[in-house]
């Protein structure tokens, strides 16, 4: 699918919402949530192959051992940012707050390798 | 109404499986810095390691603990190894001294007897016994000086994949393939063409010294220019090696600041929620880093400097010898015998340009590594 396919499809969405908000309210988040959710894993399909070129060139180096943390961390991010987009979106900014909060909170544990290593360094040049 | 509780609860059960967990990062990266350690301190002469840190065998190369920093144990290395060289030259300059003394008696008998072909033998024997003497001990140190070349080459081939480990965790891949070649260049050069040429040159040129002094034929004049030639050559190709390293040096630092903040603004601006939060972190980071680097580079010259002074001190009480003993034999014995020590004190000049070029073009190339900064936007 293309980027104009894309488009197309995200305009018919909002005006079906807008149509939708004077008719039936309730359905008008559900379809934003539907085409939010879609459109992301559409957008990470296309990142797909990107992820296995890196992955392939990165396989003899020091980044190898560290890509699967900086993926999962990255995806985190990603799915934290549009659950928060979509709270905002229905009115709940609180409950968007909190999840990038949580999103934090998640990326900083599974980075706590990084950081021992990190530490460890620093040790080692304060010693 | 049924419908939407039936959608939340099929998406709450999709969600709820889901897992997190935080693997170990694996220590493969940190065998192969150990391997290149360990392989730095093996290539060190041992009485350089008696100043490194106890731990450096594993890494540990903090200066403090070191005494390397230590000016009375500075002091105390140079003092040692002057005795040394004192010691080794006295020795060398009273043989030499001694058959210059012979060498004047002979002559001395010489002139009392009329015929011309025995003065000949008398002044030829005279000649003889010193050439080959002065040719011995001018080996001697040629064969000193290459070892130690060597062993510099050798610390500084084992040194660079340090820098360049250390130049690459900074971020900046340029500048460390960069060093990465031209210190290699630099290496092979002077281990392949200066050591490798070099010495059979200056034996060459001795040899042309001995046979103007025993035959007095005139090949002074081509050891002379042959010489020249080579130093001058030389000084060239180091001038040239410097200003090439310099100025690509701060073409990759250019090409690596930019592609440095090309990386944060991406960061900063397409990864959500914690992008500002990791550009914050990488400034950190590379500050980190440049801590270890100048450790790394402060080591790397006093290493480069541990090395080379023995044979600077060995070089300058020789020369400080061949002077003496020239000014001696002028008085006592004719131009061409003391030609031969005359030579050999500006053969000792010539190693002792050799070494410092040679020790020079490592130290600039530490020193342009240490000076480099990560500029990431500040």
């Amino acid at each position: 699918m293309n980027e104009l396919k894309i488009c197309g499809l995200v305009l018919c969405a909002l005006i079906i919402c807008i149509v939708f908000k004077n008719l039936k309210s309730e359905y008008t988040l559900l379809i934003r949530i539907a085409i939010t959710v879609g459109i992301s894993i559409l957008s990470l399909a296309l990142v797909t192959p990107l992820l296995s070129f890196i992955d392939e060139i990165s396989k003899n180096t020091v980044v190898y051992s560290y890509l699967p943390t900086l993926v999962k961390a990255l995806c985190i991010a990603l799915i934290v940012q549009i659950t928060a987009d979509i709270c905002r979106d229905a009115g709940e900014s609180a409950l968007g707050e909190r999840v990038e909060l949580f999103g934090k909170a998640e990326i900083l544990v599974i980075s706590i390798p990084l950081i021992k290593n990190l530490f460890k360094l620093c040790e080692g040049i304060i010693k | 109404m049924k419908r939407i509780l039936f959608i939340i609860l099929t998406l709450l059960l999709l969600c709820a499986p889901l897992s997190l967990s935080a693997a170990e990062i694996n220590d493969e990266v940190k065998g192969e810095i150990e391997d290149e350690l360990s392989d730095f301190y093996s290539s060190l002469p041992p009485y350089v390691l008696e100043y490194l840190p106890s731990d450096a065998e594993n890494g540990d190369f903090s200066l403090q603990n070191s005494d390397l920093l230590n000016e009375k144990k500075i002091l105390d290395y140079i003092l040692d190894y002057l005795f040394f060289g004192l010691d080794a030259t006295l020795k060398s300059f009273v043989s030499v001294l001694i058959l210059i003394i012979i060498s004047s008696i002979f002559h001395m008998m010489s002139a009392s007897f009329g015929n011309e072909s025995i003065k000949f033998a008398f002044e030829f024997c005279s000649s003889c016994i010193l050439s080959l003497s002065v040719y011995g001990l001018i080996s001697s140190i040629g064969n000193y000086v290459s070892t130690y070349l060597g062993t510099l080459c050798e610390s500084m081939n084992a040194f660079v994949p340090i820098m360049t480990t250390v130049e690459i965790m900074s971020g900046k891949i340029s500048s460390a393939m960069l060093l990465n070649t031209s210190m290699m260049l630099f290496v092979a050069v002077i281990d392949t063409c200066l050591v490798k040429l070099m010495f059979p040159l200056i034996k060459l040129s001795m040899i042309f010294s001995c046979i103007k002094s025993m035959g007095g034929y005139e090949f002074g004049a081509i050891s002379r220019v042959t010489r020249t030639t080579f130093t001058s050559v030389t000084v060239f190709i180091m001038s040239i090696f410097t200003f090439v390293f310099s100025l690509k040096n701060v073409l990759a630092q250019g090409a690596d600041t930019l592609s440095l903040k090309t990386a944060r603004f991406a960061i900063s601006s397409f990864v959500p929620l914690v992008g500002a939060s990791v550009n914050e972190s990488l400034r950190t980071v590379s500050s980190s880093i440049g801590i270890i680097k100048g450790s790394c580079g402060v080591l790397g010259i006093l290493i480069v400097l541990l090395i080379v002074l023995p044979i600077i001190i060995y070089l300058i009480l020789n020369k400080i010898s061949f002077g003496l003993l020239s000014s001696i034999s002028k008085s006592l014995l004719n131009n061409k015998e003391s030609g031969i020590l005359e030579e050999a004190d500006s053969l000792c000049t010539y190693f002792l340009t050799l070494v410092a070029c040679s020790s020079v073009l490592f130290i600039i190339a530490i020193t342009v590594f240490l000076k480099s900064t990560v500029e990431v936007g500040l």
